[in-house]
């Protein structure tokens, strides 16, 4: 190959392949990024669009800390996601651990029907729940009522709603967690624990000992998909109950999302979401370094 | 990792520093084109006709339409839009349909629930895309869309077509206080809507037993509410099992955005907005200070809260919304119900409603100094559209004397004086006590853009009272402190 080919190949063809990559990722992630941090310092109402916005500096971000529904946001985030996440990885560890048992029959059927809940659009669970849960004709109620228990609000009771909100969660997302408990397990060699079985470890130490360690790093990477995903839950508790009742499922995506598109505060909810952005790299990095295994 | 000799490092060096300064130019070059974007001047909403054409909308208007026209809409689903494509005895095969063939223009029309509707119209509008030629928008958010200079002026295209509209036959202070905006008739209702509009169910009300023991235990004779508190006596009376089967006495607006509604009925009915601005539905007066934080105020909240804590009414909790005490009245198991009588079409239909054929309607008489809310879904022509004068003709037509009686005797709520006063029309009761109402004084939902976050603001304290969390005076105390909040942030206290 002649040298200036050879250097082109080298210097120039990289970059130029990847430069359509680069422009898509460009148009619809850096652009728009770029344009929510512009309208988070800036002031502009949709629904006075007639009126160009005015550069207003840090005040929405001075605002939004002292805005009490917005504190209300972020509690109702963090103990959604809190509780969805922890729920959903001791459940899926277990779930996980059972599937990978050679005692389990009919394996391959239940794995296939535990993805069922993963491949569901979220707003087609949101609605199914819906009508599961309603509180005149909903079959769970249903049920609840013949063994005594009455017009369970499920959804329409300040109090539990965002347990509700927690547990659709948990059944649509335990089984990704399920999954990738189970992957890591038959990937796991085997040595150690023939080892430990010979050394006469009872199995709750074989699993406290060399399951849990080792499954650590998949463990941390479920964990870390789930809290992202949960910090920006909106599908299903859009459909459910829209933050309501009272402001009890008012989770940060729900506040952003109305903030613009009812009240027209786009400036105000771009800020809202480049804070949530911040919260969600915050903890992210926080956790990654807690969990991921030492080198 | 591999060791890279230099030449390696200074290729990847150059790669990072070329594709890290595309990024840098082109970011900073959308960021521009986006700052210029919006702060270049946008037309003004007061335009003249010839101005809105020339500046706004390409030559489509001019040229002559194709042949084959389509046009398309997206309206509410309320029961009054499914009345355009119904097929009836007076209207078979649909008005759609008869106007295709009529004409060979095709019509499509999208009926989405509200909050789709709002969403999707206010970003179709705001980013002026031509895919829709009509589209309807709810008196209550006409203050964040008249405005904006979104839609054809009628009486433009009305001269521009040679089809007159007859706007002075239409119900005047629909047309007047939800559709004109500056003195140009942007918007004309699909129906003349009125709350609240009771209806309920005959067979109970006209049954001697629960006749006696509703006066036994009341002291006067068992009757459509003429009160807010006998709505409250009929909630508790109706919520109990009647022949084996459980009734609910009515079913209470109490989902976000919806639950300020059943307020504001209670209200206005009783007298709580004197001294109010008209356009501003009486919650403020002429300097936008809240009015509803009155004696009055505190007496309808009450109301409300005393029927939804002692659960006369039909569950759904917080969750019930618009569309829910419609579906609760057709479920057959709901003896009273009132809405906007748009909600209505369709009640005597066996079809979908389980209470067909045993209904009553009524009307509440308003306490001295009170009103009734007027409001409808009004029909625009998207400025931005392919075929606005096709969508006027087509309109023209559909909101005709002659269409609007033919919608009338299948259900829908009359948009003109002439078909309210047709004898065939007021032999159906429905339009008989729709036509009462539209002789009381009435005023339009608020004209403020910020009515909506008002609105919701207010609806959860409602549900705040109502669930316990706060006592009707403190929810009452709260909503008009964030209501002023709201309003000086809009610049207007």
């Amino acid at each position: 190959m002649p040298p200036f080919l050879r250097r082109f190949f080298s210097d120039k063809l990289g970059p130029l392949l990847t430069a359509p990559s680069w422009a898509m990722l460009m148009a619809i992630s850096i652009y728009p990024l770029i344009y929510c941090v512009y309208l988070s310092f800036n002031d502009w109402n949709l629904l006075k669009a007639y009126i160009p916005p005015v550069f207003a500096g840090v005040e929405n971000y001075l605002h939004l800390v002292q805005d009490p529904l917005f504190l209300n946001t972020v509690q109702v985030s963090l103990t959604f996601s809190g509780l969805a996440v922890s729920i959903e990885i001791g459940l899926g560890i277990a779930v996980g651990v059972l599937f990978s048992s050679e005692h389990v029959k009919f394996g391959k059927v239940l794995r296939t029907v535990l993805l069922l809940p993963m491949v569901v659009t979220p707003v087609i669970i949101g609605l199914t729940w819906k009508t599961l849960l309603n509180q005149k004709w909903g079959i769970v109620n249903y049920f609840l009522s013949q063994v005594g228990i009455e017009g369970v609000e499920w959804y329409t009771s300040p109090f539990l709603a965002l347990p509700t909100m927690v547990l659709i969660d948990v059944w649509q997302w335990t089984p990704f967690v399920a999954l990738v408990v189970f992957a890591t397990l038959l990937s796991m060699p085997r040595e150690p624990f023939e080892a430990a079985a010979i050394d006469g470890a009872s199995r709750l130490r074989i699993f406290r000992h060399i399951t849990l360690p080792m499954l650590r790093g998949s463990i941390a990477l479920a964990v870390l998909i789930r809290l992202i995903d949960t910090l920006r839950e909106f599908d299903k508790i859009y459909v459910l109950t829209r933050g309501g009742p009272g402001r009890a499922t008012d989770v940060m995506s729900i506040f952003a999302y109305r903030t613009a598109f009812y009240h027209g505060y786009v400036s105000y909810a771009a800020a809202t979401s480049i804070v949530l952005f911040i919260i969600v790299i915050a903890l992210c990095t926080v956790l990654l370094g807690r969990l991921t295994p030492k080198q | 990792m591999k060791n890279l000799s230099e030449t390696e490092k200074m290729s990847r060096r150059r790669f990072t520093k070329y594709v890290g300064g595309a990024i840098a130019v082109a970011a900073v070059a959308a960021a521009g084109y986006g700052a210029y974007e919006m702060t270049k001047p946008q037309p003004t909403a007061t335009v003249t006709p010839t101005q809105i054409v020339t500046t706004t909308q390409p030559a489509t208007t001019v040229a002559p339409p194709p042949a084959a026209v389509s046009l398309r809409g997206m309206t509410t689903s309320d029961p009054n839009f499914y009345l355009w494509d119904k097929d009836t005895p007076i209207t078979p095969g649909g008005l759609l349909n008869e106007y295709a063939k009529k004409t060979g223009t095709t019509v499509a029309l999208e009926r989405l629930d509200w909050g789709t509707l709002y969403e999707k119209s206010r970003l179709e509008l705001q980013s002026q895309s031509p895919t829709y030629d009509y589209m309807c928008y709810d008196a209550y958010v006409r203050g964040s869309y008249l405005p904006n200079n979104w839609f054809m002026s009628w009486e433009e295209l009305e001269s521009k077509t040679g089809l007159p509209m007859d706007f002075a036959g239409m119900t005047q202070k629909i047309v007047r206080d939800c559709g004109t905006y500056e003195g140009k008739i942007m918007g004309v209702p699909s129906g003349s809507f009125f709350s609240p509009y009771f209806i309920y169910r005959r067979s109970l009300f006209e049954d001697p037993k629960l006749k006696d023991e509703f006066e036994k235990k009341f002291r006067h004779p068992l009757s459509p509410p003429n009160s807010w508190q006998e709505v409250t006596e009929l909630s508790e009376f109706f919520t109990r099992e009647i022949s084996g089967k459980q009734w609910y006495g009515i079913s209470l607006l109490m989902a976000p955005d919806s639950s300020s509604d059943e307020f504001y009925f209670r209200w206005l009915n009783m007298g709580g907005g004197k001294g109010g601005r008209h356009a501003s539905m009486y919650i403020t007066d002429e300097n936008y200070e809240p009015l509803i934080n009155n004696d009055i105020g505190v007496e309808a909240l009450k109301n409300i809260v005393e029927i939804f804590q002692n659960k006369w009414c039909a569950p759904g909790g917080t969750e019930v919304a618009w569309v829910d005490i419609t579906s609760n009245y057709f479920a057959g198991d709901v003896a009273m119900g009132y809405m906007w009588s748009c909600a209505w079409p369709g009640v005597d239909d066996p079809a979908v409603s389980k209470a067909a054929g045993d209904n009553g309607f009524h009307t509440l008489p308003l306490a001295p100094d009170g009103v009734n809310c007027h409001s409808s879904l009004m029909m625009a022509i998207n400025r931005f559209g392919r075929h606005p004068e096709e969508t006027y003709k087509f309109l023209q037509w559909l909101l005709s004397p002659e269409q609007d009686k033919r919608m009338a005797l299948i259900g829908n709520n009359p948009i003109r004086t002439s078909t309210f006063q047709d004898p065939e029309v007021q032999a159906n009761p429905m339009n008989a006590n729709l036509w009462k109402m539209a002789q009381l004084p009435s005023v339009p939902q608020p004209d403020l853009p910020e009515f909506g976050e008002m609105n919701y603001e207010f609806s959860l304290e409602i549900q705040n009272a109502a669930l316990g969390k706060k006592k009707v005076e403190q929810a009452l105390d709260d909503t008009e402190a964030k209501w002023r909040e709201i309003l000086k942030k809009a610049g207007r206290l």
